[in-house]
């Protein structure tokens, strides 16, 4: 390392940065350490994921029809859920299963953020600043380390990118072609989209790139990826009697909501502006100046893709890809800028006043800046205890957050106070669960387990609890509803007859008609509030 | 340039063949519209480029 004092203070500002994002790994973990902890549904859609788990530990798929008892399936493909069957066969159907899994999977896509960006540059900080950057991302901190499929397939797409980038940069080094990693970069694609479908544009971008290379090869290798992942296809939809093709193609058609798409878009930008404005700049570069990497494909088509976030039942989560992307590309960005600031300074008088030789130091801290301010854009934490509420009001930030409790299915309350604060606006993502929220959720459960039958639930958990059925999976009902492919004949019926002892909504995401039948023959009897949410439990009316 | 003017091209046959559900250019139509367009723009300035690989 250089010695003077301008590089000295330029590695200091570097150092707050490391420190900020480090900070933010720190609450990170806080968050995911407490959700481990939490045995019931922090997002309405975990227990289902659960469920399917379940589904695979009996030897059954997931994929059925939801017109017949226990109108369940569900639209997402196997993969993440099939990686956490053997600890749900050890340890049971238990929310830390997926949970943990999700969130050692955003480790290692920060990991491997972290070492691309290091095989380029050869500067530590700015590879541990790329990752820890990724990890630091309000939608990251919001669904990494939940039982969701999604950022196990942003694991993947990393993983396969980073790959692929490896492998081309070393065959053209080298001469030599090397089908072996080639083929695991297929795999890891495959894997991607078979954790979920959004993964396709991750997919299309290292074609279009390993295109752009080796036309010939790549246009062999695409149609061997096509047929290989059709094959998987048509097997699937085969074993299942059709219903994987109506779950994982049919129900995910889903209405497009335009205000929500540019509100995330804004957002997305709003809050990575630093990462995203260094990402872009460099794939403008690179597409005027030099061959375009994969990294930057990859970023322009997976901030295009954060646009579908604007269908319905999406969200921030379909930013993620793009999250990870800017990070990588913004990492090289930076080094780029300073190897050529440290090119002209080697030409000129070193540190001299008015000369290049300042460049490398000035840059240096302004890109420690930047991260800095990037940080600051990004501020999220936990402020239940009172240090986190100290570097809350340390960095002029608020303490608290005033909203109301969710009460999707009884009357507004009004808001109290929540120790959480986010930039993204807080909502009830984020907030770590408490031990009043676990008893809460017993009490739920407990409710459940008095009664002789499953509940018909808006979420899993409370079966799961008891060792009962899981019954239903409404968002998706809701979609094959919207979509004309549900029967609710039987389920209507069912509810009619009042053969549920228990009713449990949160957020009424049921068909219409199925609510319109819940409110006939059940009435709600009590309000149990769990994590900002107010469940209502509901029992047979007399009849 | 090509690939944004095929696009273009489709989007507008899609009004032509009445593929679509619905009659005239739709608000995802004008979008995608849009985004051909800026493909061919970018393509325009890539020109002057030549045969330079990607």
């Amino acid at each position: 390392m250089k010695r003077s004092w301008q590089y000295g203070l330029a590695y200091a500002v570097i150092g707050l940065a490391i420190l900020a994002f480090v900070y933010y790994f720190i609450v990170y973990n806080i968050y995911a350490f407490a959700l481990f902890r939490f045995p019931f549904d922090y997002e309405q859609g975990e227990g289902f994921e659960l469920a399917n788990v379940v589904w695979y530990s009996r030897g059954e798929t997931p994929y059925r029809d939801s017109s017949s008892y226990p109108f369940f399936s569900t639209n997402y493909a196997p993969v993440f859920h099939l990686v956490i069957l053997p600890l749900v066969l050890i340890f049971g159907p238990e929310y830390w299963t997926g949970r943990l899994v999700s969130y050692l999977g955003t480790l290692l896509t920060a990991a491997a953020i972290g070492y691309a960006v290091q095989r380029e540059s050869q500067r530590w900080w700015l590879a541990a600043i790329s990752g820890l950057a990724f990890l630091a991302s309000n939608y990251v901190y919001h669904v990494g380390p939940i039982f969701r499929q999604h950022m196990f397939m942003v694991m993947f797409e990393t993983l396969a990118i980073v790959w692929l980038a490896v492998t081309v940069s070393r065959e053209e080094q080298t001469g030599q072609k090397s089908n072996r990693g080639w083929l695991i970069g297929m795999g890891l694609l495959l894997l991607a989209g078979y954790t979920k479908q959004l993964a396709y544009a991750t997919i299309a971008a290292a074609f279009i790139f390993l295109f752009l290379r080796q036309w010939k090869r790549a246009i062999l290798w695409a149609i061997g990826f096509i047929l290989t992942a059709g094959a998987i296809f048509l097997l699937f939809t085969w074993i299942t009697d059709g219903y994987w093709f109506i779950s994982t193609v049919a129900s995910n058609i889903n209405r497009f909501v335009p205000g929500q798409t540019v509100a995330l878009l804004r957002q997305f930008v709003q809050l990575h502006l630093i990462i995203v404005l260094a990402a872009a700049a460099f794939a403008v570069y690179q597409l005027y100046f030099e061959r375009l990497s994969i990294y930057a494909i990859w970023f322009v088509l997976a901030a295009l893709n954060g646009l579908t976030a604007g269908k319905w039942g999406a969200g921030e989560s379909y930013y993620a890809t793009a999250v990870a992307a800017a990070c990588l590309v913004s990492g090289l960005a930076f080094h780029r800028l300073l190897a050529w600031g440290e090119q002209r300074a080697a030409d000129d008088k070193p540190l001299a006043v008015g000369s290049w030789g300042m460049a490398p130091p000035i840059l240096l801290a302004g890109i420690g800046l930047l991260y800095l301010i990037q940080a600051d854009r990004v501020f999220h934490s936990p402020t239940h205890t009172p240090f986190l509420r100290g570097v809350a009001a340390a960095l002029g930030k608020p303490t608290y957050a005033e909203i109301p409790p969710q009460t999707g299915c009884s009357a507004p309350q009004p808001a109290r106070p929540v120790y959480y604060v986010d930039s993204a606006g807080v909502s009830l993502l984020g907030i770590p669960p408490t031990a009043e929220d676990a008893a809460a959720g017993r009490e739920i459960a407990a409710r459940v387990a008095a009664t002789n039958t499953p509940s018909f639930s808006e979420e899993a958990s409370f079966n799961l609890y008891n060792g009962r059925e899981v019954i239903t999976n409404p968002p998706y009902l809701l979609n094959l509803f919207e979509n004309n492919l549900l029967d609710l004949t039987e389920m209507l019926d069912a509810l009619d007859q009042q053969q549920f002892d228990t009713v449990i909504l949160r957020s009424q995401f049921y068909p219409w008609p199925i609510l319109q039948m819940i409110g006939q023959r059940y009435e709600t009897q009590e309000l149990i509030e769990m994590n900002g949410f107010v469940y209502c439990i509901m029992y047979p009316t007399q009849r | 340039m090509i690939s944004g003017l095929l696009g273009i091209v489709g989007l507008l046959a899609i009004d032509l063949f009445r593929v679509g559900n619905y009659g005239g250019i739709g608000p995802m139509q004008r979008l995608a519209l849009t985004a051909a367009g800026l493909i061919v723009l970018v393509g325009l300035t890539l020109l002057p480029a030549g045969n330079r690989p990607a």
